[in-house]
């Protein structure tokens, strides 16, 4: 948050300003502070801190630990996708993240990344399973794991392609290249910590980001051609 | 007893400041320490403060080693014009933080003077011109009624008027409390009618423990004939002799010779004030300043 | 003739008592160092506001950039420790010593009302640290702002009272050692190179590993044992400190 940044910086010259002015006021005008006026403001920092800290252990601080921010976990894809034995495992259920049928074009679909998606190094696997049936649409399931930082779900904003499908085509597209996101955290002083195991999402530690996938789940008629560039789409066939 | 120096001398930094002074006080009294600038005042009155060791000799204070002792720190007060205090307290705040570690500490009469001498109770000490710090200093050490109180040079920077009314303050003062009190100047002719005794120093070497009746009549002035008086005083202790006139010699010696021996040749005698005395007696080797003046 | 014919009062030799010297001393000190306790706030302030934008950056992947601002009152301890450093180092100086020797003092009863005085500026210290701590969090956690929570780690109030007690011991054993460096230091003025100078050697040149030292109290998971620890090193380090300088001349 540059705001906060230049907040911080701005509140510290002013102190300093400030401190620098009472300084020269003080030896000029003869306005001389007491060790007991000094002490008095000793005492009433003190008091405002203590109040201050009452009303965080016993108010703000229950509250916001209430607050449960959710762990998530979730399967890897990738693993289930290009399995061990060269077979595609079960995509879960839970993660699909949408569905639809389309109507492929002379036999045709067309699988495109377009526009605003970082692409170096985009690429989906596209899972085809073909039917045997008489049905001649294509029926499209797109499956996402969510993004996660320190086990948290922050697919909020930190947000995956996108993907529209208009006709026979599939179009992926993004809505930032780059994206910053900023989170708060609060932890334990280090004089706390010391005496207490190491917590396994301790922030000072590490910092585990996972982002999402994405699998295209396509199941198709017989004799379909799928058109996509290879370097963002790899197809496999189920 | 209260202060026994033997043979005490101080060597800093291979030249020797004090050379086996030897003297005693025993009894309340104020004594002038009296010497030229670098004579070893300073040197001799931090020690017994116990500031500074001595180098060698016995030196002690109410009993004491005076270096590092608490009994010597509670009975000793030094003024002078480095007395350090902290800068963040004010004066007023000063006096009433001296008063808690002085047992005899007499708020009233600090009080008193630091609005005499026209303070503010706000101010602070390093804001202070040179001569207020002293006049605040002396404050200090005349309203703590230490048994042993020191002033090294208290009047530095203070105007004639209050150097007058400080001479006047510890005067009455001690007659109403007495105290040991060492005061070192090189004036002593400004404080001549305030001491009792005094111990004149020349270049670390004590020359003169006395009482400063006894100094009045030490020495005498002779003034007479160049020639005659020339030959009489071959022999005899001499502190100081310049010619004067056209030809007639002035002459300062100890008063040992009857005043009729002296009238008899013609000489005119003078008494010599202690200040000139101690002028005399300190560094009476050298040459006037008229020599530096004078072409060859 | 004598000025005084009679004298009237004796000014007897007042003899003090060592605990009550030390005593005055102390209280002495606490009023004439007040200012300490005003730097103390503004570092403590300082700190308070840095922590507000204490950022820590995590760029993972190409084009993902993230940002997390970690609230915790570790700056404020920090500079809190920085400033006992200061405030010990001072204590030791000519400077301060000769302020002492304008009233009543020895130097072992000027040691331990230093002693006792670096006591209280630990207290106070390690209290308000904490406490400002406290309060740096309840303002973050109350503000409205854009980024949300990914981690919030709360501290219970026995937690809490740890961390205090904590600092104030961490603060003790460091004012304690740089108390007696300071005080060695002062035996020569050639000293305030020569120590440096010897620890950087020991550090760079030699290897000599300093984590197994500091870590003996870091490591160290109990409250209890590390209060131990640290409390006895620092007891040492403070007496060790009040052979030094005795010989010392004052030389205002």
């Amino acid at each position: 948050m540059i705001n906060v940044m230049t907040f911080t910086v701005l509140a510290i010259f002013v102190v300093i300003i400030v401190i620098f002015v009472i300084q020269k006021f003080s030896s000029n005008q003869k306005l001389n502070l007491t060790y007991k006026t000094k002490y008095k403001v000793l005492f009433s920092y003190i008091v405002v801190l203590l109040f201050a800290t009452v009303i965080y252990l016993s108010f703000v601080q229950p509250k916001m630990a209430a607050i449960k921010i959710e762990e998530v976990h979730a399967p890897i894809l990738y693993d289930i996708v290009y399995g061990e034995d060269g077979q595609v495992g079960e995509l879960p259920e839970q993660f699909i993240k949408d569905e639809w049928e389309m109507e492929p074009i002379n036999h045709e679909i067309e699988i495109a990344l377009t526009s605003g998606m970082y692409d170096a190094y985009f690429s989906i696997p596209v899972v085809v399973e073909e039917r045997n049936d008489q049905n001649q649409n294509v029926k499209a399931i797109l499956y996402e794991t969510p993004t996660t930082f320190l086990d948290r779900d922050i697919s909020e904003q930190v947000s995956l392609a996108k993907l529209s499908i208009e006709g026979n085509q599939l179009s992926f597209y993004g809505e930032e290249e780059y994206i910053t996101v900023y989170f708060r955290a609060i932890d334990k002083d280090m004089t706390v910590k010391q005496f207490l195991a190491s917590h396994p999402y301790d922030v000072g530690n590490y910092f585990n980001f996972e982002q999402g996938e994405q699998v295209l789940y396509l199941s198709v008629p017989k004799k379909i051609k799928i058109k996509a560039d290879e370097e963002f789409f790899d197809i496999i066939t189920k | 007893m209260i202060i026994h120096c033997e043979n005490v001398s101080k060597s800093y930094n291979a030249s020797k400041v004090l050379d086996r002074i030897s003297f005693q006080v025993t009894e309340q009294k104020i004594t002038g320490l009296i010497g030229r600038n670098g004579a070893g005042k300073t040197t001799l009155l931090k020690m017994i403060a116990g500031f500074w060791h001595t180098s060698s000799g016995n030196l002690e204070v109410f009993g004491n080693d005076p270096f590092n002792n608490l009994t010597v720190s509670a009975n000793t007060i030094f003024v002078d014009d480095q007395m350090a205090f902290p800068e963040t307290l004010t004066l007023w705040d000063l006096l009433i933080e001296a008063g808690r570690f002085y047992q005899h500490w007499d708020a009233g009469l600090a009080g008193r003077l630091f609005e005499y001498f026209q303070f503010n109770k706000k101010q602070f000490h390093h804001h202070l011109s040179k001569g207020k710090k002293s006049t605040f200093n002396m404050i200090v050490g005349l309203a703590s009624r230490s048994p042993l109180t020191i002033f090294d040079e208290p009047t530095t920077g203070m105007d004639s008027a209050v150097r007058k009314d400080f001479y006047r303050a510890l005067l009455k003062d001690y007659l109403a409390h007495p105290r040991s009190i060492l005061i070192s100047s090189h004036h002593l002719n400004e404080i001549e009618d305030l001491l009792e005794d005094i111990l004149l120093i020349d270049d670390g070497n004590l020359v003169l423990h006395t009482s400063i009746d006894d100094m009045r009549e030490y020495a005498i002035a002779i003034t007479g004939n160049y020639s005659q008086l020339d030959a009489w005083i071959n022999g005899k202790e001499i502190f100081h002799k310049e010619k004067v006139g056209i030809n007639e010699m002035y002459v300062i010696m100890k008063n040992d010779v009857p005043t009729e021996e002296i009238e008899r040749y013609g000489f005119h005698i003078s008494s010599v004030s202690p200040n000139d005395l101690a002028v005399y007696m300190t560094n009476k080797t050298r040459g006037g300043i008229d020599d530096v003046f004078d072409s060859k | 003739m004598s000025l005084i014919q009679n004298k009237v009062q004796k000014n007897t030799v007042i003899h003090v008592n060592f605990l009550e010297a030390v005593k005055k001393q102390y209280h002495y000190k606490l009023h004439a160092h007040h200012s300490m306790f005003g730097t103390m706030i503004i570092m403590q302030i300082i700190a308070g506001l840095l922590t507000f934008s204490n950022q820590i950056y995590s760029v993972n992947s190409n084009n993902i950039d993230i940002t997390v601002r970690i609230i915790s009152a570790d700056l404020i301890i920090g500079l809190t420790f920085l400033w006992i450093i200061i405030m010990a180092f001072q204590l030791t100086t000519k400077a301060s010593k000769n302020k002492m020797v304008t009233f009543v003092t020895s130097k072992q009863t000027n040691h331990l009302a230093n002693i006792l005085f670096m006591i209280t500026l630990c207290f106070i210290g390690g209290l308000t640290a904490n406490l400002l701590g406290a309060f740096v969090k309840m303002v973050v956690s109350v503000m409205d702002q854009t980024d949300p929570f990914i981690y919030f780690a709360g501290t219970s109030v026995s937690e809490f009272a740890t961390g205090i007690l904590a600092t104030i011991a961490y603060m003790l054993l460091i004012a304690s050692f740089f108390y007696l460096i300071g005080e060695i230091v002062q035996i020569h003025s050639i000293l305030i190179i020569i120590i440096p100078s010897v620890l950087v050697g020991l550090l760079f040149i030699l290897g000599v590993n300093v984590e197994p030292i500091i870590g003996f109290y870091i490591f160290t998971k109990s409250l209890s044992i590390m209060l131990v620890k640290t409390l006895v090193t620092a007891f040492l380090l403070f007496f060790a400190a009040t052979l030094f300088g005795n010989r010392l001349e004052v030389r205002r």
